[in-house]
C-alpha cells in the first residue's frame, strides 16, 4: 500500500507546507534508506530499499509543487480533479487558454514575445496559487480549490509549451 | 503509443481548421478543455434558418487524438440538423478513429464540444 506522502515525509497534512522542512526531512530519509546502505544485505532488503526510495522521491516531488500538492490533497479528500465533466471548466478561462495558445503559436520563434507571454502566464499562475491556502484552510472551500487546481493544470501545460519554445529559440 | 492511420491522417491534414464569427447569430461556439492533459478545443457551427449545419470549424490545442476527434466531427456535422448533431456519441468517434482506452477522453471532449456549441447557439437564439 502507498503510504500517505505527508506521513512519509513527517509533515502535517495541509496545503501550506514548510518547504525548508520538506527539504530537510527528504534528505534525512533519503540518506537513511539509500540502496547503497543495503548493498551487503539480501535481495529482498535491497528491493525494499529501492521501492522505498522511489516512493519517497515521488512524495517529495508531489509535495514540493503547489499544484501537485493541491491535486494530491484533493485526492486524499476523495476528489479526482479530472473526473468531473470537462465542460465544468469556466468558458472565460478556456477562452484565455485559447488566446495564450494562439499567441504562442504566432510567436513561437520570437524570444521577446515568448518571454512576455511567459511572465504574463506566470503572474496569472501565482495569483491562483496564492488563493489556494485560504480555500484549503480547514477545508474551507474545496469546490473552489478543485476549480483552481484544474485551471492550474491547464496553466502548467501551456507554461511547459512556452518553455519548450524558449529552449528552441535560445 | 502508435496512432491509428485515421488519427494520423486527420492530424497531418486536419479538416476545417479555422474560426467563424462568434458574434454571428447563426454561429454557435463550443469551448471545452480537459484538465488532465490541458487540451483546449473550440468547435463552431454555422446553422441555417431551418436548423441545418452548413459549416463547422475547429481549433484544438492538444494531442493527436484530440485534434483528430475534433477534425472528424467537423466533417460529420456538416449537413446535419441540430437534433442529429446532438446525437453524435463519443463512442462513435472513438470507434471511427480506433482510439485506445487512454485516449477515449479525447472523443468525450469532442462530444462535449458539440453539445456546448449547440447550447451556445440555442441560448443566442433564445430557444
Amino acid at each position: 500500500m502507498t503510504q500517505n506522502f505527508f506521513t512519509l515525509l513527517n509533515l502535517p497534512e495541509a496545503f501550506v507546507v514548510d518547504l525548508k522542512k520538506l527539504d530537510q526531512h527528504y534528505q534525512a530519509i533519503q540518506k537513511e534508506i539509500h540502496p547503497d546502505r543495503f548493498a551487503s544485505l539480501n535481495d529482498e532488503a535491497k528491493m525494499e530499499s529501492v521501492k522505498k526510495t522511489a516512493q519517497v522521491n515521488d512524495a517529495y516531488q508531489t509535495l514540493k509543487s503547489s499544484v501537485r500538492r493541491a491535486e494530491y490533497l484533493l485526492h486524499l479528500y476523495g476528489f479526482d480533479i479530472n473526473e468531473e465533466k470537462y465542460s465544468a471548466v469556466p468558458q472565460d478561462f478556456l477562452l484565455q487558454q485559447m488566446e495564450w495558445r494562439e499567441e504562442l503559436e504566432v510567436n513561437s520563434k520570437n524570444k521577446e514575445a515568448l518571454e512576455k507571454l511567459a511572465s504574463e502566464v506566470s503572474i496569472k499562475k501565482n495569483e491562483k496559487i496564492d488563493l489556494l491556502p485560504t480555500f484549503f484552510h480547514e477545508k474551507n472551500n474545496l469546490p473552489d480549490a478543485i476549480k483552481l487546481t484544474r485551471e492550474l493544470n491547464f496553466i502548467e501545460k501551456i507554461e511547459q509549451h512556452i518553455d519548450d519554445a524558449l529552449i528552441e529559440v535560445s | 503509443m502508435a496512432y491509428s492511420e485515421k488519427v494520423l491522417d486527420h492530424y497531418e491534414n486536419p479538416r476545417n481548421v479555422g474560426t467563424l464569427d462568434k458574434d454571428d447569430p447563426h454561429v454557435g461556439t463550443g469551448m471545452v478543455g480537459a484538465p488532465a492533459c490541458g487540451d483546449v478545443m473550440k468547435l463552431q457551427i454555422k446553422v441555417s434558418d431551418d436548423g441545418v449545419i452548413q459549416d463547422a470549424k475547429f481549433k484544438t490545442y492538444g494531442c493527436g487524438s484530440a485534434i483528430a476527434s475534433s477534425s472528424l466531427v467537423t466533417e460529420w456535422l456538416k449537413g446535419k440538423t441540430l437534433d442529429q448533431a446532438s446525437e453524435i456519441k463519443n463512442s462513435a468517434i472513438a470507434e471511427e478513429l480506433s482510439l485506445p482506452p487512454v485516449k477515449i477522453h479525447c472523443s468525450v471532449l469532442a462530444e462535449d464540444a458539440i453539445k456546448s456549441a449547440i447550447a451556445d447557439l440555442k441560448s443566442k437564439q433564445g430557444k
